[in-house]
């Protein structure tokens, strides 16, 4: 097909011309935005985080009040899912050009980088005298805060009362040992009650995945996850085989379900655990986590009569990147979110219940469903005798270790490639040795 | 600059090209005058491959020699990267065995696909443009993510596979969370994204003489026999050709395993294919010169068995002539 010269010139001069305007275009985009810093001084922060639409709603909301109280602070929101979250912010610290706040759990990580600023270098505006000293000293690293929590994410036994009275069993209460927690998953399991989603329903999930739960077990015979000073882990094998061991039996007996159930919720992504598709009718499951429907119940954790293995656990966390031009402001913006009771009602429990004992307060009344349960077992937990001193902050390696070699030397067990002890053996060995490069 | 100089003007000895150099020497300050020419027209891409590709191609294998964790500066370890790969890392002698497992099936099956719709689409029928457009499609599709998460979800243990699969009665598994099932689910994936060699195919199967065919059923020669002996021979460089891609582009497969596994190389290190275990170690251990070696090396293995294929070629790929 051949097309007159002149047309084609003609395409060639339009195309030309569209360049020169996209050109134009992007110029005065630059301009702009140059321009009215210079002018009106105004600032911009960049602020990142990870979750739901629920939370990013509540969060932009908050940052709204945020920006009509500080007009010449603009706040670019920029949310976003926890898979590759980390790979995208580990990126952008290298470059150079990370967010100038952004959410955060492993603390040690970044500070040990100087990627983080130290916050009490911002005290003047960023005020933490309402904030239970538990939570801050996991946010500290050699004495210096790197990390306001944002929430409280209190671990708890999680349950459907749906599901429980379906099976026509009472609900578990608080002061359940390991043993009666087991037999209760049992029973549950033995009505073989349809899920939702496909397949029968279990009576507890299997939690010998989740670092979190094997923390819980592991305070509770006076150790931690790791030692004070982060260069060793704070279990013995022994403690980890016997925890490897209950699992296993629960597997066998049909308390909790298959490997291949559990399977595709261990990378973190909630709507695709058990307990969320309606499969398992207990499990052990912090606070903070958004599971998708309503009738979730929270009690006290198993075995925890004696020595509580609960602590007022922070949930995830905000910083202020090393090298962000704006501290004071970004310092600003994290103190209206924790502190101001305007921005706790506009957030709600997006990120676990407020830290700030004052917020906490004024926002309880106004709760309802979910939220409700979540803030009443806060103050269950909150009383003497229901927790326990909070551990060390956690070391660079954590990360590696939880989410990725406990999780995978848990399924070597569930698919039996390798046998409970040497599992232990195996995950010992290997973060020991991630410990000791500390990185 | 001297020797692209020379060989631009010693290579065009016959052809159209040799008026070209007749005039360079009458002018003899015009040639350096139209090489220039040539390079400020070249430049975009001399600038491009040299800037984008050679110097980070160059300063990873750098890298490859060096800790480098991003945050801080390379620090100088020679060898120490490939030492540990080969003598202290179970998991990346694992990748390799999960990987090679992948390319063995997954290459030649869909090789297979592609040559069996290329022979059926190959016969004039009405309409073929529209049936080897639609054969081609899954093609355009299959690398997309969002296929890769609907196709996890087809496998999943309550998902339409195993719904089809009741229908006759048959009790599915949990194909994408068993870790002896899960490669498979991976390799389903590539299988019909077959339209690249099918349209190579198509386009070898033409080449073919037309009297070769007559004069094999003159003598007597059933379908099987002239596919045998005549299509095939006749395909064989085609065949080389699309192997060769076929293998570099399996043992590249990163999506796959990224999306249809757990994304960290589970169930149990199941999909830890190569290339994510190079992303694994490059972004969430964050220990770029040891991914940087490894890229290196999985560069180096390509080449090995790509040099291998085309030695095993003289055994088995009929040149016409």
């Amino acid at each position: 097909m051949k097309v007159p010269e002149t047309t084609r010139l003609r395409g060639i001069r339009t195309g030309a011309v569209l360049a020169a305007a996209a050109l134009a275009l992007a110029a005065c985009g630059n301009n702009g935005g140059g321009g009215a810093s210079a002018a009106g001084g105004k600032i911009t922060l960049r602020i990142t985080w990870w979750g739901n639409p629920t939370r990013a709603k509540a969060t932009q909301d908050a940052i709204a009040l945020f920006q009509k109280a500080h007009p010449n602070i603009s706040v670019q929101t920029q949310p976003g899912a926890y898979t590759g979250y980390y790979d995208k912010l580990n990126t952008q610290v290298t470059a150079g050009d990370a967010p100038d706040i952004f959410q955060v759990d492993t603390v040690a990580k970044y500070a040990d980088k100087n990627a983080l600023v130290d916050l009490s270098t911002q005290s003047p505006v960023l005020n933490t005298a309402k904030i239970d000293q538990s939570y801050l000293a996991q946010g500290s690293v050699n004495g210096k805060l790197y990390e306001v929590p944002a929430g409280s994410n209190l671990f708890a036994l999680t349950f459907s009362g749906d599901l429980v009275a379906k099976a026509g069993l009472t609900s578990p209460t608080a002061g359940l040992s390991w043993q009666q927690y087991a037999t209760l998953a049992k029973q549950i399991s033995a009505k073989k009650l349809s899920a939702a989603g496909g397949g029968q329903v279990y009576g507890a999930a299997d939690d010998s995945y989740n670092t979190q739960a094997f923390e819980i077990w592991a305070r509770q015979q006076g150790g931690n996850l790791y030692s004070a000073d982060g260069k060793s882990l704070g279990f013995s094998k022994q403690t980890l085989v016997d925890w490897w061991n209950y699992w296993a039996a629960m597997r066998a007996d049909g308390a909790v379900p298959p490997a291949t159930t559990t399977e595709p919720g261990v990378t973190g992504d909630v709507t695709k655990a058990p307990i969320a598709k309606g499969q398992v009718a207990m499990d052990l499951y912090g606070t903070s986590t958004t599971l998708p429907g309503t009738g979730w119940q929270y009690v006290g954790l198993p075995g925890e009569s004696g020595h509580p293995g609960a602590y007022l656990k922070r949930s995830v966390n905000w910083g202020i990147y090393a090298k962000s031009k704006h501290p004071t402001e970004a310092a600003e913006l994290i103190d209206f979110l924790v502190n101001s009771p305007e921005a706790g009602a506009a957030q709600g429990l997006t990120r676990g219940g407020p830290v700030n004992s004052d917020v906490l307060t004024a926002l309880t009344p106004t709760l309802t469903g979910n939220d409700k349960a979540v803030a009443t077992y806060g103050q269950y937990v909150a009383q003497a005798g229901n927790n326990s001193a909070p551990p060390p902050a956690a070391p660079a390696a954590q990360q590696q270790i939880e989410t990725d070699l406990y999780v995978r030397m848990a399924e070597n067990v569930w698919f039996g490639k390798s046998s409970v002890d040497a599992a232990a053996q195996s995950f010992m060995d290997q973060a020991d040795k991630l410990l000791a490069q500390g990185s | 600059m001297s020797s692209p100089t020379s060989t631009l003007s010693a290579a065009p000895r016959s052809g159209p090209g040799a008026t070209a150099a007749k005039k360079a020497k009458v002018r003899p300050g015009g040639r350096r005058r139209t090489n220039g020419a040539a390079y400020i027209m070249l430049s975009p891409w001399i600038l491009g491959t040299v800037g984008v590709l050679l110097l980070p191609l160059l300063y990873s294998l750098y890298l490859s020699f060096t800790q480098y964790d991003l945050l801080s500066q390379p620090h100088w370890v020679g060898l120490q990267n490939y030492r540990e790969m080969f003598t202290a890392d179970p998991r990346f002698v694992h990748s390799v065995w999960v990987t090679v497992q992948y390319v063995i099936a997954s290459a030649p099956l869909k090789l297979l696909m592609a040559l069996g719709v290329a022979l059926l689409l190959a016969k004039p029928r009405r309409g073929q443009g529209l049936y080897r457009a639609l054969f081609y499609l899954p093609s355009l599709l299959g690398t997309s993510v969002a296929i890769a998460i609907v196709w996890q979800g087809t496998f999943d243990v309550n998902g339409p596979f195993n719904q089809f699969l009741n229908l006759f009665g048959i009790k599915g598994g949990a194909w994408v969370s068993d870790p002896s099932t899960v490669r498979w689910v991976i390799v389903g994936l590539a299988m019909w994204q077959f339209g690249a060699p099918m349209v190579i195919f198509l386009a070898g199967l033409k080449q073919i003489p037309r009297e070769l065919y007559e004069a094999a059923e003159v003598d007597g020669a059933g379908t099987w026999r002239r596919f045998w002996s005549i299509t095939l021979p006749a395909l064989s460089p085609v065949i080389l050709f699309n192997l060769v891609v076929e293998m570099i582009g399996a043992f590249q497969a990163f999506t796959p395993a990224q999306l249809v596994g757990d994304g960290q190389g589970g169930p149990v290190d199941s999909t830890l294919f190569y290339t994510l275990y190079l992303y694994q170690k490059a972004f969430t251990e964050q220990q770029m010169g040891y991914a940087a070696a490894m890229a290196w090396v999985l560069i180096l293995g390509l080449s090995v068995l790509t040099g291998l294929l085309f030695w095993s070629s003289r055994f088995w790929v009929h040149y016409g002539d």
